[in-house]
C-alpha cells in the first residue's frame, strides 16, 4: 500500500481547501486550445457522470482508494456520486500510458477518450493526434461497482455523440474568452501549470 | 458504631488525598468526568436517522436478532431485504459486512456473487485469513476507535460467534454488542429457534434469554403452512421485541425448485399482503382442523354406512369405536353439518320417515340437494 498523504493521528478530514480540477489543469492557460478542449471535456464529464469534484484534502474515503493504487497514479482527482442518503467516492487517475490494474478491493473502468477530462498529448510527438496519450481510469471500491457501471453507461452513451477529444470550435474559443472575462480575478494565469 | 463510621470516613478522605497527591482523579471526579450531560447537541449530530437496514425489520443503529428454524429462509429473506435497500440506495453497501459462517463452499460462492452484484461485503471464515473468533475483537476495536458509526454487521448464524446455550458467553457477547451499538454500529444476528414450539404452535428462540433480552429488536420467523403452490413457501416475521418503528408482522413467500440457483431463489421472494397471509393462515387452520378430525370423520362415515344415522346413536357408536369424548363428537357433528364440502362440511341432515332426522355423508362430487332427493 502507498503511504497516505496525511497523518491519520494528526490531520482532520477536509482540513485543507485544496484546488479544483479546473484551477489545477485549465486555468493556467485558459485560452489555449488544449485548455479550451479540456474545459469542454471536464464539463461533459461532470454533467454526464453526475460526479461532483472533491477538492478538499485529506478526504479519507478517497484515500482508501488512492492508497491501493500503486502505479499509474498521475493526474489524480477525487469525485463523489451524491445520492439521497450517502455519497460514493470515485477516484480518477489519468496517466500518460495504458495500464491494467488488478487491485483487491477496487474496480475500475476506462473513461472514453473523447470525454475523459485530461486528454493530454506528448509534446515531443509533433504529429496530429486522433486519440490522447493519456488514459483516464475511474476507480471505486468493489462494493460500489454497481454505481461505477451506471456512471460508465452514461459516459459511454454520451461519448458516442461527442466530437474527437481535441475538438475546438470557434464557438468554444468565443465562450472561453467570455468565461475568462466573467472569472476575471479568479483565474491565475500561468500560476499553476497542472500537476 | 459512630466510631466505625468516622474511621471509614477518615480512611476515605485519606484515600482521596493520596489519589490527589498522585495526580489521580477520585471516584466522584471520575463519575463527573464520564457524565455526558451537556453533550446532547454533539450526540444528536452523531445520532443516526431512523433508516431501515432491512425494510420494516431492522433499523440503523440497533441490534436486531432474527430467529427461525433451519430451512425457514432467514438467510434468504435477510439477503432479499438487504437487496431491496441497497438497490434503492438507502444504505451504503461499503459499510455492510455480511459474515456468512453457516454455509458450504458453493453457498459462499453464490452469495458472494450476489454481494458483488448488489454491492456489499461478504466475509466468510477461512477466507482471506478471517476466523469467526475475530468478530468480537473487531467490534470492540470499532467501538473504541469511533469507526463503528454507520458500520452494519450481519452475523449468520449467531451460534458460530457465541455459545447461545451458555449464559456467561451470551451475556459477554451482549456487552460487546451493546458497546458496538452505543458507538453507532448496527448489528443483525440470525439465530435458530427451538425444535419445540410453544402452546400456541409458535416458534420460540433457542438458547438463554440473554441475546433476546439484550437485543433492541427481535423477530421470530415462522412458516405458514398450506395454501400456496406446491413449491412455494410462505413465512411470517413476527415481532417479539421492539425499540423503534418496526413492523409487528410482515410476510413473504418464495419458490424453491430443484436445481434452481440461489439468485433465482432470491428473485422468487415476494411480499405477501395482510389479506393474502390471512387467507393462507385460515386455509392452514382449516386443513389442520380437518386433519385433526379425520379419525372422527371416518368413524362417523362408518356408522352412517352401517345404518346408524341418528345423532345420539352416532355419538355413542363413534365414542365406543374410537374413544373420542362424546362432547367432542357432538361438537364436530354440529360443525361439520352442512352442504358445502369445500367449507369442511362432511355430512348433512335429511328428514327421513316419521320426520326423523338422519345424518347422510356428503359426497364431494354430488350436491347436497341430490343427496336429499
Amino acid at each position: 500500500m502507498r503511504p497516505l498523504s496525511y497523518d491519520p493521528e494528526l490531520d482532520t478530514e477536509f482540513c485543507s481547501g485544496g484546488n479544483s480540477y479546473k484551477f489545477r489543469k485549465i486555468d493556467y492557460d485558459p485560452l489555449s486550445d488544449e485548455c479550451i478542449a479540456r474545459y469542454r471535456r471536464l464539463k461533459l464529464f461532470e454533467n454526464t457522470s453526475g460526479l461532483v469534484e472533491e477538492a478538499r484534502i485529506p478526504s479519507f474515503r478517497h484515500c482508501e482508494i488512492f492508497e491501493k493504487i500503486t502505479y499509474g497514479y498521475d493526474h489524480g482527482s477525487s469525485w463523489w456520486l451524491v445520492l439521497d442518503n450517502f455519497r460514493i467516492p470515485f477516484y480518477m487517475i489519468e496517466p500518460y500510458a495504458k495500464y491494467e490494474f488488478n487491485i483487491d478491493g477496487l474496480k475500475y473502468h476506462e473513461v472514453p477518450n473523447n470525454i475523459a477530462p485530461y486528454g493530454g498529448v506528448n509534446r515531443f510527438v509533433k504529429e496530429i493526434r486522433k486519440e490522447p496519450d493519456t488514459t483516464s481510469y475511474l476507480f471505486v471500491k468493489t462494493a460500489h461497482y454497481r454505481h461505477l457501471l451506471d456512471v460508465m453507461a452514461r459516459l459511454e452513451a454520451r461519448a458516442k455523440l461527442e466530437p474527437y477529444f481535441n475538438s475546438v470550435t470557434a464557438k468554444d474559443r468565443r465562450n472561453a474568452k467570455k468565461r475568462v472575462r466573467v472569472e476575471k480575478g479568479l483565474i491565475v494565469f500561468g500560476g499553476y501549470n497542472g500537476d | 458504631m459512630g466510631t466505625d463510621l468516622n474511621l471509614k470516613l477518615d480512611l476515605k478522605s485519606i484515600t482521596n488525598i493520596t489519589k490527589k497527591n498522585q495526580g489521580q482523579a477520585t471516584s466522584l471526579e471520575l463519575l463527573h468526568k464520564y457524565s455526558i450531560t451537556g453533550n446532547s447537541t454533539e450526540l444528536r449530530k452523531q445520532m443516526l436517522d431512523d433508516i431501515f437496514v432491512l425494510p420494516d425489520i431492522a433499523l440503523l443503529g440497533q441490534w436486531t436478532t432474527i430467529y427461525a428454524a433451519p430451512n425457514t429462509g432467514k438467510t434468504l429473506l435477510t439477503l432479499w431485504l438487504l437487496k431491496e435497500n441497497l438497490l434503492s440506495n438507502n444504505i451504503d453497501g461499503d459499510f455492510v459486512f455480511y459474515v456468512n459462517a453457516d454455509d458450504n463452499f458453493k453457498g459462499i460462492v453464490e452469495k458472494t456473487e450476489l454481494a458483488e452484484q448488489w454491492g456489499f461485503h461478504m466475509i466468510a471464515p477461512n477466507h482471506k485469513g478471517f476466523s469467526t473468533s475475530q468478530i468480537t475483537e473487531l467490534m470492540i476495536d470499532l467501538a473504541e476507535t469511533g469507526e463503528a458509526r454507520g458500520v452494519i454487521i450481519i452475523l449468520d448464524t449467531l451460534k458460530k460467534f457465541t455459545d447461545l446455550m451458555h449464559k456467561r458467553d451470551s451475556s459477554e457477547f451482549g456487552i460487546i454488542s451493546r458497546s458496538f451499538i452505543s458507538a453507532g454500529g448496527t448489528l443483525i444476528c440470525l439465530a435458530h429457534t427451538n425444535k419445540h414450539k410453544n402452546a400456541e404452535g409458535k416458534s420460540i428462540y433457542s438458547g438463554t434469554s440473554d441475546i433476546r433480552d439484550d437485543s433492541d429488536c427481535a423477530f421470530i420467523i415462522d412458516k405458514v403452512e398450506g395454501g400456496l403452490f406446491q413449491d412455494e413457501a410462505a413465512v411470517e416475521f413476527v415481532n417479539d421485541k421492539a425499540r423503534g418503528d418496526v413492523a409487528d408482522k410482515i410476510s413473504f413467500s418464495y419458490s424453491k425448485k430443484q436445481g434452481q440457483s440461489y439468485a433465482d431463489l432470491v428473485n422468487s421472494v415476494k411480499r405477501l399482503d395482510d389479506q393474502k397471509i390471512g387467507k393462507l393462515k385460515s386455509d392452514a387452520e382449516f386443513k389442520r382442523k380437518l386433519d385433526e378430525d379425520q379419525n372422527l370423520i371416518t368413524a362417523v362415515g362408518k356408522s352412517i354406512k352401517a345404518g346408524i344415522t341418528s345423532k345420539a346413536a352416532i355419538v355413542k357408536n363413534v365414542s365406543e369405536e374410537t374413544g373420542i369424548a362424546q362432547r367432542k363428537i357432538r361438537e364436530s357433528l354440529i360443525n361439520r353439518t352442512g352442504e358445502m364440502y369445500d367449507l369442511g362440511h362432511r355430512w348433512t341432515i335429511k328428514i327421513g320417515a316419521h320426520n326423523k332426522s338422519e345424518y347422510v355423508m356428503l359426497d364431494p362430487f354430488v350436491s347436497a340437494e341430490e343427496i336429499n332427493n
